[in-house]
Parts: C-alpha cells; structure tokens; sequence
C-alpha cells in the first residue's frame, strides 16, 4: 500500500490515468449494483405465488445465441482497443461499428424475449419471478443501451478531422472496460437465471 | 495471479488481435459446454461445474479483454474489493433468507413453490 | 486549445454569482457544499426543536400526528443526507487538494456536478413539504409503512426520487475524491504520510461507493413496488418486507461510518496541532479506520434483531458488533495518547475535540450494550436508541464538524473566529447536548417508545422530557452564538497568517485565504508532519519562479446544466414522463457539451 511514491517521470502517484482509475472503481461500485439485484433475484427464486415461472418460460437456445452474440461482441470491442492504441484507426472504427450492430442485436433479443415473456402473460407485476427477472434484465438491458449510445458517440467523435485525439487509445479503453463488464455481467446472469435448474 | 512474467510496467498488453480472437473461440467453446451441461443429467455436481465455467469465463475477460493482467495493482486491487464484497454480500444474504425462522410461520405457503435458491445455495454451503 | 493562464498577479478572488454558478474550484465548491449543508443543519435542527416542543408536556398540542411523523421522518434525512454529509463533503473537497499537495481535484467539473446534484436532490426531497406533505415512514422507510396501502399519495416517492438523486451525487463526489487521493499526491506523500484527515476521508469515500449502489437498488424495488405493480415487499403478493431491512442496512451501517469517520479525520488533525506532538500511534489509527470500514460491512443485520433472526446469524451479526469496539478503542486511546505529556492549547477548536472523545465513547459504549441481541430486544425503538445515536451523531459527528469550522476558518477565510464567542457558543451546545440526550438513555429503560408523537402523563416520562426539551433550546441558543460569531467575524480584517496555529500539515503551508491556483511550488514532502520536519530542520520551500504560468481548468457552466437534467429526470419520476424525456435531452446535450468543451 505505502509503495507508490510519486515518481517525477509520471503524471499521477500511482502511474493510473485517472479516468482510468476512475472507471475501476466505479465498476468495484457496479458489482454491488447488480449484487444485489442477483441477490434479490435468488431470493425470490420459488417464491412465486402464481405462474408463469422460469421453467416455462426461459428459452435457452435463444438466450445462448444472444450470449454468443454479446461474447463476440467484447471480442470486437477489444481489436477496436488495438486499433487505437496501435494508430490503425480504420480497424478501430470498423471493430467499433461491429461491436455497436452486435450490442443493438444483443438488445433485439431482450425486446423479442420480453415481448414473448409478456404474450404468456409474465407482467412485472404478476409475480416475483416477474418482478425480479424484469428489474435485473432491464437494468442490464439499459447499461448494454448507455454502452451503445457512448460506443456510437466515440465513432462519431473518430470521424471528426482530429479524430479522438492523441488520448484516442485510452478512451478506448475506458469505454472497452465499460462494455466488457456489461458483458462479464451478462455472464453471471446467464449463468444463474438461464442454466441454473430452478 | 501472474504465473508467466507479465507484470511488466507498461501499459498495454502484449497481446495481439489472433490472440483475441483465440481468447474469443475459447470462450464460445466454454459457453458451449455448459449448454449441454445444464442439459446432461449432472445431479449435484451441475451447479458446481457451471459456477466453475462461469468463473473462468468471468475471469478471462477480466484480465485478457480487460487487460488487469498487465496494469498496475491498484486497478486489481479496487476491482478486486467489489467483487469480492459483493459476492460475500449475495452469500449472506441468501444465508439469510434460507435460515429465516418467520418464513416458519406461516408466511409464505410451502406449496406454492418453497424455496428453491436457499435449498441449493444451502446444500452446498452444508447449511 | 484555449488555455486558461493564471499568473500569479491575476489570482484575485472573483465572486459575482456567474461565477459561483460556473466555479470548477474546488475551494468554492467546498464553500457551497459547507454553506448549503449548515443551512440545512439550521432546517434539521427547526424541525427537531419542533419535535422536542411537542413532547415537552404530556398530551402536548403543538403537532398533529400526521405532522409529527414527517417531522421525525425529515428531522433525520435532512441530519443525515443534507446537512452531515455535505458538510463532510465540505471538507472534503476544500482540504483534499490542500493536504495532499495538488491544485484541485482529479476530475473538477465532476466536483461541480455533484454540488448541482446535491442541490437538486435535497431541493426535492425538502419540497415534499409542499407538494402534498413529507416522507412520514422514518428515514428507514421500512415496508409496509412505505407501501402504496399505507403511505399514500406521493411522500414515500419522494423519499425515493430524492434519496436517489442524492446518492448519484455522493456517489459521484465519492469516485472523485477516491481517485484524487489515490493519484493526485505531492511528491514525497506517500499512503503512509498522508494526514489521518485524509486516511478517513478516503475510508469514507470507498464505503460510500461501496455501499450506495446497495440501497439504490433498493430504492429502485421500492419505486417500482408503488408505480408499476411490483412485490418486492409485500407479503400477500409473496414478497418480503424484510428483504428491503436488509438492503437498507447493508447500504445504512456503512453509511453510519460515512457519517462519524470524517469527525474523527478532523480531530486526528486538531488534537496534535494544539497538543503541539504528533498524532501517536498513527499507523494504528489508519489502521483501526480501515478496520471500522471492512467490518462495517458485516454487521447490518444489528439493526434487525428483532426480526426473527436465526441463532447462528444472531450470534455472528453480535460478534462482529462487538468486535468494532476494537478498533474504536484504539483510536480513542490514541487519542488521549496524543495529549498525554503535549503543551495542550485549549482553543475552542480544542474543546470541541475533547468533547468529541467524551461523547463519543458514551454513543460508543450504549452501542457495544445493543450489540448484544437479548438487550437490543428490550431497547428497540425507544428512546433509548435516539439517545445513543445522538451521543454518536451529535456528540461525535458535529462536535467533531464544528472543531473542524473554527480550526480551519482562518485558513478557508483569513479570519479568527471569535475564542470568547467560540466557548460559549461551545459550553451551551456541550450542556444543551447532554441536557438533551442524556435523559433520553432515562425514558428509554423506562420504556418510552420512539416515533410517538404524544404520551399520557404518569408514566414517569413528565420530568425527563422537559429536561430534554430545555436542553434542546439550549443546544439551539448555542447554534445561534455560533452563527452571532460568523457574521461578526467576516466583517473584521483578516489577520491570519499562512500557519496560526503552528499546524503540521500541507494546507498551512499555503496563504490564508488560499490563492486559486493552492500553491505558488507544488511541495515537497519529507515526513508524516512535514511542516513540522521543515520547521525544525530549517527547510524553506523553494521560493516560485518568476514567470510562474500555472494552467487552472477554465469555469463551465455544463455542470450547472447537467445538474439541472438530473432535476429535471427526478421531478418527472414524480410527476409526468415527459418531464423526464426532457431531463433526459439536457443531460444528453449537456454530456456532448461537457465532451467538446475545451479544457486544457
């Protein structure tokens, strides 16, 4: 703890950029978000008072094509990484292009399975299956859609004359760790919702 | 955590787009197993084999994709922190809930499901 | 690029509101942080007063019940989440910097943000007052109570919207602080020189980001419970009220450290400085922070002993209680090891340092007693419990907050606060306190009830109250001399120099008030107390350079906007969708804005 001294050469005490550093701890605070929300998904796990449960509902081929599709979705994420750390910009946006279709789908699949999921009658409000699975799911969904939005604003920020600048390869980076952790969330969560018997 | 020399000081791994893409076949191929894992007749063993599958799945991306396999400590150390309480946070929890005495009262109806996550969380905490 | 060049010549002090309003300068920011916060400690303390009337006499009058339970409820979120907090987050952000040797934060604009954020959250939670009556449920908000069947109308959502809009701004404040201490250090300041301040500071910050995403996810289950038809916490439906205590908790203990921990920062800073001997023990007393923190975490179910907990996690929750009476008693011994044999200056900062250690170890002590499951059974909700968390909330964290004010307002201002004012402003809150809380361990044993709003006499709760309700008027005239000495002291010269009281640590090593750009040479530190190793090894720090050009983030007013979004997002979560659709395209446009805004 007490071996970071401040050398002259680098810019920070611990030789981490800061948004860098920053974006690390603030994923340590994201694992406790959804922490929770699995936890409380657990918890509820045969506590439904009415139908439709999970066992009846959940569709694994479908879910394992869209886990697929996030996996190769980090895979493209981190060539883009590459890309602008090693200045071949053209394969930077091109990963980026893919990894923001692979994203759109990965939310395609959750709008089909959450319509499906409503056509059998599973409100958030029917039950804790219902509640718990919708609140968890969603709030991933919509961290997969704020990844979406800020991948599309770097590509548009690439195209500019300047491109990202000389700090192009650390953002980069720092979205690539945002999206990646997404993806790792979405791991747990196929793992404990999907494959694990109920 | 870094078996191989790579904890080197600079930033960046050493790592090149066939080595990705390998990390990426590999990671499929895992996701593949416990496909056909949780379709397989595995009894007890099934939870343990997918959480383990998982983990390495979890970890690969954290320290290849994410490169915390070749930047400084702190960064393992602060990932590390959340990760590791949020995990112990989720196994008291459910601790919790599977040895909640109310639950003995009458609340919640038996027969309307029980308590399917708190009887395997538990029986493999020997709870 | 443009640039924004600060000479040395140039560093007046600007002030109009267009500045305040666009201010990225972490010392403005903390000044704020500091003004917003004690206008609200003067909003918490209306309230309790009002509280305390009330239940002067038996069958008092003044409130109706209805009344009386949004008074309790706001008493205590607007204590603990708009007065304690910022006034820690004060501190925070005008000494973090200071201390550590750097010339402001690692992410400025962000600092600012989170004021704005802060703002909004606590303006909407506060206006719960007159948009159809405040949260009436406790700060707990403990289902059912919060429940669309028993809470109705919007209260309970503004508990919800207002409480998450104030965690998205401590949250933010948190990652900021974390990382400038983390990355933002002087050369020479390694982890284990930084002052204690600094040490609890980021303690507190890492529990916070820890733990606010706890009780967020919480919030959410509960909004969603009383807008979209959700059962997370109503049994009939199979959910589970206790569920919500425990995510309450998980989030609500730590957040207890949160709001103790930068007190006991400010005194590690205040005992040495006028014991003229370093702090003893230092590594410890990091050592014990730490400590307090990691178990923090792993004793929340204390609070729900009585909710039919099993007997192993009784027993564990029980230990792990006790065992926070360990580190806790290391630092109070290293405390008193820290007078002991100094040349002691009984300043005012002083006093209410010393008093922090007497009251402190009371609440300490009535809290290791229900840690113990048998005795907490008998002590639950009565006032047994408020005096304790009161001789910890009160006794420690604003005794401690106030030794905090008058040791650093020379150096934030230029000015001594008045020392004869000072003690009596002083000696009145330390009677009115104990005057007030006190009685209450009395009425507590003898099985007054917390949250009542009116008791029948013959109980042989008369006299006590009334006890409690004088000290409280007390304890208020006390706030008033405080406030007598501020308005008075500001209109004086300042006379303060760079070091009044001869202090260790870096920010004394700077001008009072501190120039905008903190220091004319970044220092060089060579020891734990290194203006104390300076002093008495005859080290002058390196006089700054003529041609000095040091580059300050230019203000920006996107953070102010940003803030505005976010209000916009939370009053929509209470009133139409639309208002949130446009909160939402603020806050995109100001995100683009903030991007493309020129910075260095």
């Amino acid at each position: 703890m007490s071996e970071a001294v401040t050398h002259a050469e680098h810019h920070t005490s611990t030789g981490v950029d800061n948004r860098m550093l920053m974006m690390w701890i603030f994923l340590a605070s994201e694992c406790l978000f959804f922490g929770s929300l699995i936890s409380t998904y657990l918890i509820y796990q045969g506590e439904s008072l009415v139908g439709p449960l999970p066992g009846e509902l959940l569709n694994i081929p479908i879910t394992s094509a869209s886990t697929f599709v996030l996996l190769m979705s980090s895979v493209t994420m981190v060539l883009a990484v590459y890309g602008a750390q090693h200045k071949e910009f053209l394969m930077m946006k091109l990963n980026l292009l893919a990894t923001i279709i692979l994203g759109t789908i990965f939310l395609g699949f959750q709008v089909v399975e959450f319509t499906e999921f409503v056509h059998h009658g599973l409100l958030l409000s029917t039950n804790q299956f219902g509640s718990s699975f919708y609140l968890l799911t969603g709030l991933h969904g919509t961290h997969v859609g704020i990844g979406v939005i800020y991948l599309i604003s770097l590509l548009i920020g690439s195209s500019r004359r300047n491109g990202l600048g000389k700090d192009a390869g650390l953002n980069l980076e720092i979205a690539g760790l945002y999206w990646h952790f997404v993806d790792i969330v979405w791991i747990v969560i196929f793992t404990i919702i999907y494959l694990i018997p109920s | 955590m870094s078996t191989e020399a790579q904890t080197t000081e600079s930033h960046g791994s050493p790592l090149t787009p066939r080595d990705y893409i390998k990390i990426g076949l590999i990671l499929t191929v895992i996701t593949i197993v416990e496909l056909i894992a949780s379709y397989v007749e595995l009894g007890a063993l099934l939870i343990p084999i997918l959480l383990f599958l998982s983990l390495v799945k979890f970890v690969a991306v954290v320290a290849l994709f994410m490169h915390l396999k070749y930047e400084a400590r702190i960064l393992t150390q602060m990932f590390v922190m959340g990760a590791v309480l949020a995990t112990c946070i989720l196994i008291g929890l459910l601790y919790l809930f599977r040895n909640d005495p109310t639950d003995a009262l009458g609340g919640v109806d038996p027969a309307s499901g029980g308590h399917a996550a708190r009887i395997w969380i538990g029986h493999y905490l020997h709870i | 690029m443009a640039t924004a060049t600060t000479s040395m010549s140039q560093s007046h002090q600007k002030s109009g509101v267009w500045d305040w309003l666009t201010t990225v300068d972490h010392k403005k920011i903390g000044v704020l942080y500091g003004v917003s916060g004690f206008s609200f400690l003067l909003l918490g303390g209306i309230e309790a007063l009002l509280i305390r009337t009330q239940l002067a006499v038996p069958n008092g009058t003044v409130l109706d019940a209805e009344l009386y339970n949004q008074l309790f409820t706001m008493h205590a979120l607007t204590m603990i989440f708009m007065a304690i907090m910022p006034m820690g987050a004060s501190f925070f952000n005008y000494f973090i910097p200071l201390m550590i040797g750097a010339r402001d934060v690692a992410f400025p604009r962000l600092n600012a943000l989170s004021y704005w954020i802060f703002l909004s959250g606590a303006l909407i939670l506060t206006s719960s007052f007159i948009f159809g009556g405040a949260p009436d449920g406790g700060w707990f908000a403990y289902a059912p109570l919060s429940s669309e069947d028993y809470a109705v109308g919007r209260a309970m959502d503004f508990y919800t919207v207002g409480l998450v809009v104030l965690g998205l701004s401590s949250l933010m404040a948190s990652l900021n602080f974390a990382v400038t201490i983390i990355n933002m250090r002087a050369p020479g300041m390694t982890m284990m020189r930084l002052p204690v301040f600094m040490w609890m500071t980021i303690v507190v910050n890492f529990l916070l980001i820890l733990s606010l995403p706890v009780i967020t996810v919480a919030l959410a289950q509960l909004y969603f419970d009383r807008n979209f038809a959700t059962n997370f916490f109503s049994p009939a439906q199979g959910g589970d009220p206790i569920l919500w205590q425990h995510l309450f908790w998980v989030f609500g203990h730590p957040e207890v450290y949160v709001l103790i921990l930068p007190s006991m920062g400010i005194i590690s800073e205040v005992l040495p400085v006028f014991s003229r001997k370093p702090l003893f023990g230092y590594a410890a007393i990091v050592f014990a922070g730490v400590a307090i923190a990691v178990l923090g975490f792993a004793v929340w179910s204390h609070h729900m002993f009585t909710t039919g907990l099993d007997t192993v996690p009784k027993i564990v929750f029980s230990a792990s209680t006790m065992a926070i009476g360990v580190p806790t008693g290391i630092k109070i011994f290293n405390w008193l090891g820290t007078m002991y044999g100094g040349q002691i200056r009984f300043t005012t900062a002083m006093y209410f340092s010393v008093s922090f250690i007497a009251l402190f170890t009371i609440g300490g002590i009535s809290g290791v007693m229900h840690g113990s499951p048998p005795i907490d059974t008998q002590q639950q909700d009565t006032y047994f419990i408020v005096a304790h968390l009161h001789y910890v909330l009160f006794g420690g964290a604003i005794m401690g907050i106030f030794a905090g004010i008058y040791y650093w307002f020379p150096k934030m201002t230029g000015r001594f606060l008045n020392e004869t004012l000072g003690k009596i402003n002083f000696w009145l809150m330390f009677f009115g306190m104990n005057l007030t809380f006190f009685p209450m361990h009395f009425l507590g044993l003898s099985g007054m009830p917390r949250r009542v709003y009116t008791y029948d006499s013959g109980f042989g709760w008369d006299a006590w109250n009334m006890v409690a309700t004088i000290g409280s008027y007390i304890l208020a005239f006390g706030i008033l001399i405080f406030l007598f000495n501020f308005f008075k002291t500001m209109r004086q010269e300042p006379t303060a120099g760079n070091n009044p009281w001869d202090g260790a640590t870096l920010e004394w090593a700077t001008s009072s008030p501190p120039p905008e750009h903190d220091f004319d040479v970044i220092p060089e530190v060579r020891d734990r107390d290194p203006l104390w190793y300076d002093r008495d090894n005859n080290i002058q720090q390196p006089e700054p350079p003529e041609e000095n050009h040091i580059h300050l983030p230019p203000p920006s007013y996107m953070p102010l906007i940003m803030g505005f979004g976010v209000a916009l997002i939370g009053i929509g979560a209470l009133s139409h969708l639309a208002m949130t659709g446009l909160g939402v395209a603020v806050v995109i446009y100001s995100i683009w804005g903030w991007v493309l805004e020129p910075i260095d």
